[in-house]
């Protein structure tokens, strides 16, 4: 069985930089599995999110998606496979969140970008499955963070790609929609699609995913099971300062803890 | 929620007899009085005055105002900024120097030589270099307002801003060297006035016009995606700066042809499209036909405005005056109710 | 010849003396306006002239300075060639120029050129002033017997209604109470723009439509090639005017009313 996505050698300079932001990243999204990137600010977590789906040219390596080389696919067939959630989505528009999750369906429809009774029902279940559908026919421009990024998100599950990258997907969202995001996306996982999210937070990112890369300066530090790459030593290293890691005694997966000291007056 | 296709439908039944009537008002009033059975009865002068003057004036406004509102959609949806101006990108400007370079050129050898070819094709040749005016300007701000091989909208809205103030700077320092009588036919120009064209012209006119109207309803979707900005749009399978280059010439060559017949007609770029969402809501797969109509029975009815307002003083105001003074307004108003 | 639609179009005031007295003996003369030029060299007083407009297109003035246009004389470029009298038309746009120019000493006699009476009392009073009376009463005789002429041989003859289209953009016609249309009616034409009461005025394409004209003469204008100059009256004869004449109110009349006859009666 292919996988879903495979990167090998990426490289990317960002236009008048002086050092690679991402300097020889490959990595690989199986079907039915979530994968984490983590790393410090800077790490390059983002622009490996960008090359994977095309956003952004790698200047070497090469992104296949299911098998098949990026480059040489059409816009519209990239975005059949892949699916890429912006981090920070625009907040000004004057679109209903319907509309905005019907956009999901452009890469499938033709010349004239009409869309039939079925990509509409599309969107309606798209919108459901990141708990938005109540939020249907309210403008973008009403709502608030939080919302606004389950809506964005039912767009990328309308788009109905194999593949979903995310940049940040839980940035904005309360505890409860944490846990309905990851739900969601391990629903997804059962039904053979995969998952690349980009993660800041790492108790998140231990309990969400099935493995993680962890980036640092351009290249992949460790990658493995969370509780491989989720490691004191490792991620002190990593982020240049102290972590603790203590073992959820309920789930058993590992949680992280920056070292905070309090000087008592 | 109905689809797209059936909104359109559904706008379009609606301003169609809109149109119409806006048409049969357009007909029946301007500067004398106009026995209509006269008219179709075939009896002198108000046949002429019918067919030959006021249905060409009619179908002429239709046609510009149809225009440049699709522009004012097109362009507003690639700067992403509701408040643009088909003339913002400098085409005014371009077009104005046009237009002043054929009066000076009147007169000389090669001038005339120009001239009579241009009016081979049934255009004057102020017409010809509005167009010609109005697209190199485009193509200037167009390749100005790049940056790292994207055309970046505060960027292409600056210099469309800068260029037409250098425009118009330049056509006050050359008006002072014009005769009165030039200055006189240019400033008239600039203001927007609606002439008398022969029916084959404005009929090529619509065919020509249909051109960039199907080009930019074709991209209305692609343009519904460029709001999410352009990596929202690209990660949906958009080419973003191929959907610009097209639209932003598609939108620029329909305010050409609107400029060539009626020099700079204001405001309906910018008001129709505003009026037009607050009813249909954002998605350009409505918003450009409607706007489409709407402009067409908002110069229509502005046009028969003027020429009845100062009918008893046997005077018309330019129409580019009377959409300024409707337009303004009106646009404050809409801004206030959009917030 | 725009210069004088949009003079006239300014409604003219009476004759006006601005600055300090004409000296008897005129020397140095500067006109503002091409049609006060002819009147000047008609007298005979070429020589005296030392200022003119950029539009002055008369051969016998090639070499004259030229002190700006008809709306913006330029002070600086009058006072520079030190005229004695300086002739103008009194319009509302050269108003600011010309006041100033009589606060700086220079003597401004002002003639309003809208009738043909309006016409031959400028030329008698520049005559007067140029101190060659008798040219002028000869150059008004000389007109009125060349009008009294044309009025004689066309009498009984039927009159084509004609319109006197001066400018197309705006459409410009004359009215009556102006110079063109009463040399119009001496030629034997009648007024096809008679209701309204300006003597130059801007009128409708649909009003035109309406005079229902036998003849249309185009006055120092032209239709763009290929098209009617008057919208919907395509099929209306249409001449355009042989020489400028018309254009200048001044000693050419007589020339201009010549041209009005070939055009009415060809």
């Amino acid at each position: 069985m292919t996988a879903l996505l495979t990167a090998t050698g990426l490289r990317y300079r960002h236009p008048k930089a002086l050092h690679d932001a991402v300097a020889g990243v490959s990595l690989q999204v199986n079907a039915g599995e979530v994968v984490g990137i983590i790393g410090p600010n800077a790490a390059g977590k983002s622009t490996v999110a960008r090359l994977c789906c095309g956003l952004l040219e790698s200047s070497a390596g090469e992104v296949k998606l299911q098998g098949e080389p990026l480059a040489k696919l059409s816009r519209r067939e990239r975005a059949r496979r892949v699916a890429f959630l912006q981090q920070d989505p625009p907040s000004d528009l004057a679109f209903t969140a319907r509309e905005v999750a019907l956009m999901g369906r452009a890469p499938h429809l033709g010349l004239w970008a009409m869309e039939s009774e079925a990509d509409l029902a599309r969107a309606i279940a798209a919108l459901a499955e990141a708990s938005a559908l109540q939020l249907a026919d309210r403008p973008i421009s009403q709502l608030s963070g939080g919302e606004r990024q389950r809506v964005f998100l039912a767009r990328a599950f309308a788009q109905d790609a194999k593949l979903l990258i995310l940049d940040e997907p839980t940035d904005g969202l309360d505890l409860a929609h944490q846990v309905t995001l990851v739900d969601a996306l391990r629903a997804r996982a059962k039904q053979g699609a995969g998952s690349l999210l980009v993660l800041h937070d790492l108790a998140l990112a231990g309990a969400a995913c099935d493995r993680l890369i962890l980036l640092d300066k351009g290249t992949v530090r460790a990658e493995g099971t969370p509780a491989q790459v989720l490691e004191a030593g490792l991620l002190g290293a990593t982020y240049g300062t102290l972590v603790d890691v203590v073992q959820d005694p309920r789930t058993g997966l590992p949680l992280v803890t920056p070292r905070i000291t309090r000087e008592r007056a | 929620m109905t689809s797209a296709a059936a909104r359109a439908a559904r706008a379009s039944a609606l301003l169609l007899p809109l149109l119409l009537a806006a048409a049969a008002v357009g007909l029946t009033v301007g500067a004398g009085d106009l026995s209509l059975t006269a008219a179709l009865h075939g009896l002198e002068p108000d046949a002429t005055v019918l067919y030959k003057l006021r249905l060409p004036r009619v179908l002429l406004a239709a046609e510009v105002g149809a225009a440049l509102s699709v522009a004012g959609v097109a362009l507003q949806a690639l700067l992403r900024n509701p408040l643009a101006d088909p003339f913002v990108f400098g085409l005014s400007g371009g077009a104005a120097i046009g237009t002043t370079v054929v009066v000076i050129a009147s007169g000389t050898a090669l001038g005339s030589a120009a001239f009579s070819a241009a009016s081979f094709a049934g255009l004057l040749p102020a017409q010809v270099a509005a167009v010609a005016g109005a697209m190199a300007a485009a193509l200037l701000v167009y390749t100005l307002g790049r940056a790292r091989g994207q055309l970046e909208p505060t960027r292409a809205l600056l210099v469309g801003v800068v260029f037409n103030s250098f425009a118009s700077a330049l056509v006050l320092a050359v008006e002072a060297v014009l005769r009165p009588e030039q200055t006189q036919a240019v400033l008239l120009w600039l203001s927007g006035t609606l002439g008398y064209e022969s029916m084959p012209v404005l009929a090529s006119a619509g065919l020509v016009l249909i051109i960039p109207i199907v080009i930019l309803i074709a991209l209305a979707g692609r343009l519904n995606l460029l709001a999410l900005g352009d990596e929202g749009a690209q990660a949906l399978g958009v080419d973003v700066s191929r959907t610009r280059l097209l639209a932003f010439f598609a939108a620029s060559a329909a305010v050409g042809i609107a400029v060539a017949f009626t020099g700079l007609v204001g405001f309906v770029g910018l008001v129709v499209p505003h009026a037009v969402r607050l009813v249909v809501g954002p998605d350009h797969r409505v918003v450009l036909p409607a706007s489409a109509l709407g402009g067409a029975v908002f110069l229509v009815l502005a046009d028969a405005l003027a020429r009845v307002l100062f009918r008893s003083l046997g005077a018309e105001p330019p129409v580019g005056a009377i959409t300024a003074m409707i337009g303004a307004p009106l646009f404050v108003l809409l801004l206030r109710s959009r917030q | 010849m725009g210069t004088l639609i949009v003079a006239l179009l300014l409604a003219a005031g009476p004759r006006q003396h601005l600055g300090p007295a004409v000296p008897a003996h005129v020397q140095r003369v500067v006109t503002l306006a091409p049609s006060l030029s002819e009147v000047v060299l008609a007298l005979g007083a070429q020589d005296r002239l030392v200022g003119v407009t950029r539009f002055d297109d008369d051969p016998r003035v090639a070499k004259v300075a030229r002190i700006g246009g008809y709306n913006d004389p330029q002070p600086e470029a009058v006072l520079g060639v030190k005229p004695d009298l300086v002739l103008a038309e009194p319009a509302p746009s050269n108003r600011g120029p010309v006041e100033a120019l009589a606060r700086l000493g220079v003597p401004i006699e002002a003639f309003p050129l809208t009738t043909v009476a309006d016409i031959e009392d400028a030329i008698g009073g520049i005559a007067q002033l140029l101190g060659v009376p008798e040219k002028g009463r000869e150059l008004d005789a000389q007109l009125e017997a060349a009008r009294k002429q044309s009025r004689d041989k066309l009498q009984g003859k039927k009159r084509l209604r004609t319109l006197l289209v001066f400018g197309l953009e705006p459409l410009v016609v004359a009215g009556p109470g102006s110079f063109a249309v009463e040399l119009l009616e001496d030629a034997g034409g009648e007024n096809a723009a008679a209701g309204a009461d300006k003597p130059f005025f801007r009128w409708s394409a649909e009003a035109a439509v309406r005079s229902a004209p036998d003849l249309i003469i185009l006055c120092g204008v032209d239709a763009p090639p290929g098209r009617p100059a008057l919208p919907g009256l395509d099929k209306t004869r249409t001449v355009h005017l042989r020489s400028t004449a018309l254009l200048h109110p001044g000693p050419r009349l007589a020339e201009a009313l010549g041209d009005l006859a070939v055009a009415l009666h060809p």
